[in-house]
Order: C-alpha cells, then structure tokens, then sequence
C-alpha cells in the first residue's frame, strides 16, 4: 500500500476522490505495484514571506533566500530562516521557492540533474514527463526575466497576476490548466506539480485581499521516483 | 450673386441653342426661405443653388416644357413641370414640406457645425433638458444611463462605457471644450452637475478626426442653454441617504438685448450610503459640493458674437471604513479628498456674410484633488498616513473657419494648440508637461437627395509621443423619406495619460512600485544603484516611449418612420483597439516584491448590434432600446481558441475553455437595454424607466484573465427608476411650480460585495420655481 509522506495530507473530497481513483487504478494492475503513483499535498511551503514592510517604501522585509524542497521525501531541506546554507549544494532537494520564483536543482541552481519546465496541460493529463522539453535553470528560452526553467512574470510560468478592483495592488493565483515537470536532483525520477495556493491556509481567492499573508505554496504533486510516467498501470 | 450667375449661364447657354429660357423664384418652407435649396433640371445637366433666402434662377438650355426637381437637406424634394418660351423668363415658387423624420432637434458635435439630428452622418442621440428633468436626472451619470449602449462602469467614480470601451475612450466636453481631471483613466460622471444645460449630445464612434485624442469610443458634449431675456428659477430637492440639492438660476439681458447672460448656484451634498450596517463606516463617501456656472454673451455688432464660459466646481468627499489586519484587528480610516474643478472658455464669433464664419475659442480649465488618509496611530489619536495631490491644468487655444460654398458643399477648417501639466508628489520634482499642435479639416459634401458624404481628418503633432493623423469618412443615404442610413468608417487614437507615461509611485500598503514608461529606465537604475533590484524581466532600454493606443471603427446604422410617430433604428459597430496599454509586472526587487510599468500590449476588439424603438401618440412616449455586445482581448481569445486557456473549479478541477467561455471583457454585458416609458397630460408628467443588464464579468478567481465561473459574474440586473412631476399655474405663468416625486432602483437590488457603487432604493421630492 502507498505510503504517506509526513506532509501529505487529502484537502478535499476531490483528492481523496482522485487519490482513490490512481489507488484503484495500482490496485487493478496487481497488488505489488513498484512505484506508488498517489497524488500527494504539500501544504503552507513558506517560500520567504515578508516579515514586514519598509515603512517608506513598502517594500517587504524579508530574507531573500529560497526554501529548498524534497519531492522525494516530501520534506523542506532547508528553510528559507536556515540561514547555514551548506545544504543547498547537494542534490538533498529538487525543488526550491522563494516569492514567486521557483528553481530546481540543476544548472545554474544547483549541483543536481534537475529539469523542469511549465506545461499547458491540465494535471490529469500529463501522463510521460518525458513527452515534454524539460530544460535546467541558466539555459532557459524565457521571453523576459531569468534564465530558469520556471519561466517568471504573470502568465509566463505557473501563476498569473490578478489585480484587485481598481488595480490597487492584486494577487497571485495559479495559472489553472499548467502542470509543473520536474526531474528529480538525481535524475532517477519525475514528478509533476499542480499549484493550488499561493496564500497561507489556501483560502478561498474571494476572500484574499492585501493582508493575506502570501508566498506559502500549497500544490498537488505526483512523484514517479524512478521512471517518467504517471500512469499507474503503464509504470 | 446667384443671379449674375444665372444670367451668366444664361449668356453662356444662349449662344449655343440660341433658344434657352429661364425660370427663377423662391424656395420656401412655411413662407420662411429655404437657403441653398438646390434647384435641377430633370433629364438635363443644369442646375443651381438658392441664396440665403431660398432665391433661385436657372437657365434651361432649351425652351419648352422641362420638370424641375428642387431639393434640400431636411425637405421633402419635390419634382414640378414648368413651360419657358424661348428667350422669357418664368416665375416658379416652390413650397418644401419638412421630412417626416425631422425632429427640430439641432445637434453641433458629430460635425462641429450645427446640424439638423437627422441630417448628420455621425450616430447621435441627444437627452435634452426636459427629459432628464422628468427623469429626475442630477448629475451627468443620471442622463447618460438612460442611453441604450451607453453602459455606467465604477472603477473611480462613475464612468461612461460606450459600445463596450472603457471610460478613459471617450471625451466629454461642455460645449466643445473638454473637462479636465481623470483618475485613472475614468472622468467621474458625479463630479458633473446638469444645472444649467440644454441638452446632452452622445455621438457613438471615434471622433478623433475633429476632436484629437480620447475621442475613441464617442464623444460625450454638454451643451449649454443660451440665455433667455429674464427669469430665474429656483429648485429645491431632498432624498435618502441625506440627498440635498439646491439650483439657483437667474438670466437676463441689457444694452438692448444685445449683451445676455445666466449664472446657475448648485449645491449638492449626500450623507452616502452603507450597504453593510453590521461593519463600522460607509460604503459610499458623503459629499457636499457647489458649482457655479456663468454663460454670456454679447452681440459686438450684427455679426459679431462674444461668448463667455466659466465653470467652477468645489467638492468635499469623505469616506470613513473600516480596515481589518491579518491579525482581525479592525480600526478605522478616514479618508477625505477635497476637490476643485474650474474652466474658463472666451470665444469670438465672426459673420463673413451669409457663407462665411469663424470662431476663435480660448480654453483654460483645471482639476486638482488633494486626498488625505488619516489613521489611528498607537496612542489612538489620528495621524496622517497618507497625502497626495493630483493638479492638472490645460491651456488651449482653436481657431475654426466655416465655409459654405453652396447648399451641397461645406467646409470646415481647424487649428490649435494645447499645453497640458500636472503637478503632484506622484510624478516627481519634474512636473510633466505636453504640448499638442493641431489642425483638422472636413468636407460636407451633399452629392445629391440619396447621398451625403462628409469627410474629415485630424492631425495632432504631440511634443512627447509623436504625430497622429485621423481620418474618417461618413455616408448619409436616404433611400426614401422614411428612411435613413448612416455608415461610417474611422480612426481614433488615444495618447498615453501622465500616469502611463510619468507616474513613479511606491505604494507602501500593496508593497509595488508603478513607473511611467518614460521614468521607468532612471528608476530602474536607482534601484540598481541602491542594490535593491532584482530580476528584470523586460529591456527598459528597448521599450522606449509608449505609443498612443489606436483604433479602426465601423459604424452603420439605419433608421426608418415605418408609421407616422414610430421610429425604428438597427445598427451595428465594430472597434478594433491595437496597442492597448496595460499595466504589468516588468521587474521585481530583490525581495520579490513587483516592479510595474505601462506597455502596448494588448489587442482589443467590440463589435455589437443596436436596436431602438420610439413611439409617439399623444402625450405618451414609449422608448425601448437593446445592445448586444461582444468585447474581447484579442490574443486572450487566440489563447481560447488554441486550448491553451482553463478553468479551475471550485473544486479545483482544471477544465478546457472553448470560444464559447470567452464572451467580453470583464464589466460587459453581452445584452443590455433600456425602457422608457413617458406620459404628459394634463400638467401631470409621469415617467417609468428600467435599465436592464445581463450578467457581466467582475473577476478573476481561476487566474486566467477572463471570467467563466459563475462566482466571477455579477448577475443580471433590472433597475427600475419613476418620477412623478406635477405643473401647477401660478398667475398667468401656465408651469410655475413643477412639484416632482421620484425614486430610484425601486426595488431596492444592492450587491454589497461585487457592486459597492449600486446604492440601495432612492427616493426623493423636489420643488421647481420658475419666473
């Protein structure tokens, strides 16, 4: 039976409903399936929230440093508060968050294998990683900004920028429709990546508003650990 | 002079057949003269023009029995047989009956020239005086709701949405000269009192070949009422939500009747409303506001005419809310603006004989807004958090020569200058100024009974985002009496606003920082040179200035007197807007937070159906209008269509969107239209109107530009909106006192969270004294 990873835990009915369905699904193709194909949640990632504003210019106080992230362990490596930053130069984490920018460790990020790239496919339908160009941080073809896999600015890579009425500021909600593949550090494995908040406590986009505290991703991920298809009766 | 002519063509024609004739007399319509009526020969080649006084001869190249067809704009043509001798002269006076469709109404801004409504090629509708009296009207949102596909938006007060574009795209003007003071694009309607005008003019399609930027969408103008002789009036009214308004008016003449003038006082306050009780402050801000208005005019001689405009609007808002912290510590905010809107416009009127006029026109005006926020500190007493100050000011001078050459040609040429500024802490030490040297032309052309044409263009060489030529190009058919058609094709432009081009503002509570294109590479350097700056997303070198934002539009419409007192009008339109400016993320500092600037991004296009009915019998009016729009981004819809677009839903699946998902623009109805129902007897005047809307988009909550789930629509809305009036004689005077009782949204539809701007039920009595 699959295991869970400590930060795994079903939000809604829906994922159940999924988690049940992809169970069934390992379940019909033998009761020893090798890999554990469950759509797995990771809840309130802190991704370097502001601590504060600078009372002149408004601008955010915070540490500028990315939280490292395990796809394989479903862990953080290493906080963005950590501020030994030793780890970050080992392929312990795939993934890394800071605001809205999102690296993965390889190229220009890290010492890992790791690609990725934002793909224009709903979530369910992503079935082989290796169906799409994955690319490392630094040798990314992004129209604007940095050079990363995950390209950055509203609409460019997984979020899209909403403003509030009146433009007075907005919010960030994930781009729905946008799958996030990545390779794993170690390069044995892929997982695909759904975002479902960018806000603490995931709350209704309704009701966010310029004090919601940001930067805490929540997302939806399925991990294949040593192939590139998330299709349970095909792995 | 006509005459030389005639006889000209006369000596001409003779030689030739050497048995011509003549015919001359008078074009008349009631016994007043029909000017430049045009006289034809029928089958023949010769014609000519009345003069001013409907006089009129033609040479016929051949004696005999000839038809001749005397024709002229706003007049049945009427076709009579005629039998010259050779070598005499017969005497022909035609009498011209006015086209069924003529309402009297003169219209001056489709044209820049005054105009029978019925004769201009450029779609128009007027709201005089009278209708918006009897509608209750207050101010200039009050009129124009009550126009099929003039829609009201409230991002920044209450703005004007024709046919599906924004506020910033049309210009409203108060007798040709506009009013100064956008927030954001949007002039808001409320800051503007109807106090004193005679009617309002709407022209639907872009305007920029006579009147230069803004004029995309259409051009709103308040036209003010010439004075009367003597008189005032007197007007007193009082609704909910603390509503007072009180309009003084006093006109008169001296010198002979030579010299008129009329000064209107206006006050206007409002408590404001609160569409939520159970949380501390409004909704809506209380306002207490006075305006003066001045009109003179004085006659130098016979033919020359000096005008005088002066308009000064002082306004106080105040809003107090409340604001809840992450925390759920709730405090509140004060926030007030205090505002003054002013406008001077001196103008000289010149006669050169009937055929010949000019006008030169002077024009300052200003808008300044000084906002302040004040806010509990941690002692609890009120601090200042918050101080801003917006104040533009423009200076223009337009010179405008008015020629008729005969009753088929008329030309009007154009020129001025314009120096726009605008001061506040917002736009640095530098305070922006814009100069803009003008020069227009149009050419009336009415190439026969069928057809008029009239042609303009309009160039604008701006001293900082370059030269915009505007053409356009409009048709007048008329098929039969009955019937009218009106097709237009045009170009309008939109030159970046101070804001898109020289704001620099750091917002301290969004934590973002906004620069105009123009100081977007300094600031961007600064940043750097503070270490402060992170990625940078596009190549601020590269970008450069922004460009005007541009238009091509197509309007057609046709309207017919099926019966004698209905009227029927289907059109059709279509806007396509490139280089839209949008306001996007271009950079981020080190921490993340965003960098925005303006670009030309966007591709917008609208495109609808109208439909208006009006009946007239008797005292009743019935007036029913319809609009269906389509309002679309234009590479969003290429998106949709590629598949490359989703919905999340609020289960958070992710599905699909089709063309079928992406209808408008967010704040667009695909169907709206308005009801007016009206009836005047017996001093009693009742009117019942409706504006009806169906579901249009308010937000984003799936994250991708468009609204497709039904949390993200207003629902379809009805207002419903009656007054009551009431004309008791007093003395000889047959409608002294008009007594009126009104209420608007009937029904009382709010939508506290989605539409804080539609106030609940309003109900209001005034009292009207006019001697």
């Amino acid at each position: 039976m699959p295991r869970k990873a400590p930060l795994v835990m079903t939000r809604t009915l829906f994922f159940a409903a999924a988690a049940a369905l992809v169970l069934s699904a390992c379940d019909s193709t033998g009761p020893e399936a090798e890999v554990d194909l469950t759509v797995q949640t990771a809840a309130d990632i802190a991704a370097d929230p502001a601590t504060g504003r600078d009372p002149n210019t408004g601008q955010a106080i915070d540490t500028g440093r990315f939280t490292l992230y395990s796809l394989r362990t479903g862990e953080v490596v290493l906080g963005y508060d950590e501020e030994n930053r030793a780890d970050s130069a080992s392929t312990l984490w795939d993934i890394g968050f800071r605001g809205t920018d999102i690296i993965v460790n390889g190229g220009a990020s890290g010492p890992g294998v790791g690609l990725a790239t934002v793909v224009p496919e709903p979530f369910e339908d992503v079935a082989v990683a290796t169906d799409y160009t994955l690319r490392r941080d630094g040798d990314s073809t992004c129209e604007s900004g940095p050079s990363l896999a995950v390209c950055t600015g509203s609409g460019n890579g997984w979020y899209t920028y909403v403003p509030f009425p009146g433009n007075q500021g907005g919010y960030i909600i994930p781009t729905p429709g946008r799958t996030l593949v990545v390779r794993t550090a170690d390069g044995e494995g892929y997982a695909k990546l759904r975002f479902t908040s960018y806000y603490q406590g995931s709350p209704a986009p309704s009701t966010i508003d310029f004090a919601t505290p940001g930067r805490y991703y929540t997302f939806d991920y399925v991990l294949n650990a040593e192939g590139a298809t998330f299709v349970g009766d095909e792995s | 002079m006509r005459t030389a002519l005639g006889l000209l063509l006369l000596l001409l024609a003779l030689p030739a057949s050497g048995q011509g004739a003549r015919v001359e007399g008078r074009v008349t319509s009631g016994g007043d003269g029909v000017s430049f009526a045009t006289v034809r020969l029928m089958g023949g080649a010769s014609g000519t023009s009345a003069d001013v006084q409907g006089q009129y001869a033609l040479a016929l190249p051949e004696a005999g029995a000839v038809t001749l067809a005397v024709s002229a704009v706003g007049y049945q043509t009427v076709e009579q047989d005629v039998e010259a001798l050779a070598g005499e002269t017969v005497r022909l006076d035609v009498d011209l009956a006015p086209v069924r469709v003529e309402t009297g109404q003169i219209v001056v801004t489709g044209t820049r020239t005054a105009e029978a409504l019925e004769d201009v090629a450029i779609p128009t509708t007027v709201v005089t005086a009278d209708r918006a009296e009897a509608d209750g009207a207050l101010r200039l949102g009050d009129v124009l709701q009550t126009i099929p596909g003039v829609d009201l938006t409230a991002d920044f007060g209450a703005g004007v949405q024709i046919q599906g574009l924004d506020p910033a795209y049309t210009l409203v003007l108060i007798d040709g000269e506009p009013i100064v003071g956008r927030t954001a694009g949007t002039l808001d309607l409320a800051r503007v009192s109807t106090s004193g005008l005679a009617r309002v003019e709407v022209v639907r399609g872009p305007s920029s070949s006579l009147y230069g930027s803004e004029a995309l969408a259409g051009v709103v103008n308040l036209v003010t009422a010439p004075p009367r002789e003597g008189g005032g009036r007197l007007r007193a009214r009082y609704g909910s939500f603390g509503t007072t308004a009180l309009t003084a008016e006093a006109e008169g003449s001296t010198l002979g009747g030579r010299l008129g003038g009329r000064l209107v006082l206006d006050r206007y306050g409002s408590a404001g409303y609160d569409l939520d009780p159970a949380v501390l402050g409004n909704t809506a801000p209380e306002v207490d506001e006075t305006t003066a208005d001045l009109r003179l005019v004085g006659a130098v001689s016979d033919r020359t005419t000096l005008r005088l405009g002066a308009r000064a609007t002082a306004g106080d808002d105040r809003l107090v809310y409340a604001f809840t912290d992450a925390a759920g510590a709730t405090s509140p905010i004060d926030s007030r603006g205090d505002r003054l809107d002013w406008s001077l416009n001196p103008q000289i009127q010149h006669a050169f004989g009937g055929r010949f006029a000019a006008r030169l026109s002077g024009y300052a005006a200003g808008y300044r807004l000084d906002s302040q926020v004040f806010e509990p500190d941690a002692t609890g007493a009120d601090s200042l958090t918050y101080d801003d100050t917006f104040d533009q000011q423009l200076l223009k001078v337009e010179g405008q020569l008015d020629a008729l050459w005969n009753a088929r040609h008329r030309t009007v040429v154009g020129a001025g200058a314009s120096e726009d500024a605008l001061d506040g802490p917002r736009y640095g030490s530098l305070a922006p100024r814009a100069t803009n040297a003008f020069a227009f032309a149009q050419h009336d052309w009415e190439a026969g009974p069928l057809l008029s044409l009239n042609a303009s263009a309009r160039y604008d060489a701006t001293s900082d985002v370059g030269a915009r030529l505007s053409p356009k190009l409009a048709a007048l058919i008329r098929p039969t009496e009955a019937v009218r058609a009106r097709l237009s094709v045009g170009s309008g432009f939109k030159t970046p606003d101070f804001r898109q081009r020289y704001l620099q503002f750091d917002n301290a509570v969004g934590g973002y920082t906004i620069f105009g294109s123009a100081r977007l590479a300094e600031g961007l350097d600064r940043i750097e040179g503070e270490g402060r700056l992170g990625a940078v997303y596009v190549d601020a070198a590269a970008l450069g200035a922004i460009r005007p934002e541009t238009s091509v539009s197509v309007n057609a419409e046709v309207e017919a007197e099926p019966v004698r007192g209905v009227r029927l009008t289907v059109g059709a339109f279509r806007n396509t807007i490139r280089d839209l400016i949008d306001v996007q993320p271009v950079a981020e500092f080190a921490g993340g937070s965003p960098i925005f600037s303006y670009l030309n991004l966007a591709r917008v296009r609208t495109e609808g159906v109208t439909a208006e009915v009006s009946a007239t019998r008797g005292g009743a009016t019935v007036q029913v209008g319809y609009q269906l729009l389509r309002s679309r981004d234009l590479d969003l819809l290429e998106a949709v269509e590629a598949g490359t677009v989703f919905g999340r839903t609020a289960l958070g699946r992710d599905v699909r969107l089709g063309a079928g998902d992406y209808l408008n623009l967010f704040g667009r109805s695909t169907h709206s239209g308005t009801v007016r129902v009206a009836y005047r007897a017996a001093g009693w005047t009742v009117s019942l109107r409706s504006r009806l809307r169906s579901r249009y988009g308010i937000r984003d909550l799936d994250g991708n530009g468009l609204a497709n789930r039904d949390d993200e629509f207003v629902p379809a809305t009805a207002l419903v909106d009656a007054t009551v009036s009431r004309d008791v004689r007093l003395g000889a005077v047959p409608e002294a006192v008009r007594l009126q009782i009104g209420v608007d949204n009937a029904f009382d539809t709010t939508r506290p969270v989605l539409v804080p701007s539609l106030a609940g039920r309003r109900i209001y009595a005034s009292v009207d004294l006019s001697f």
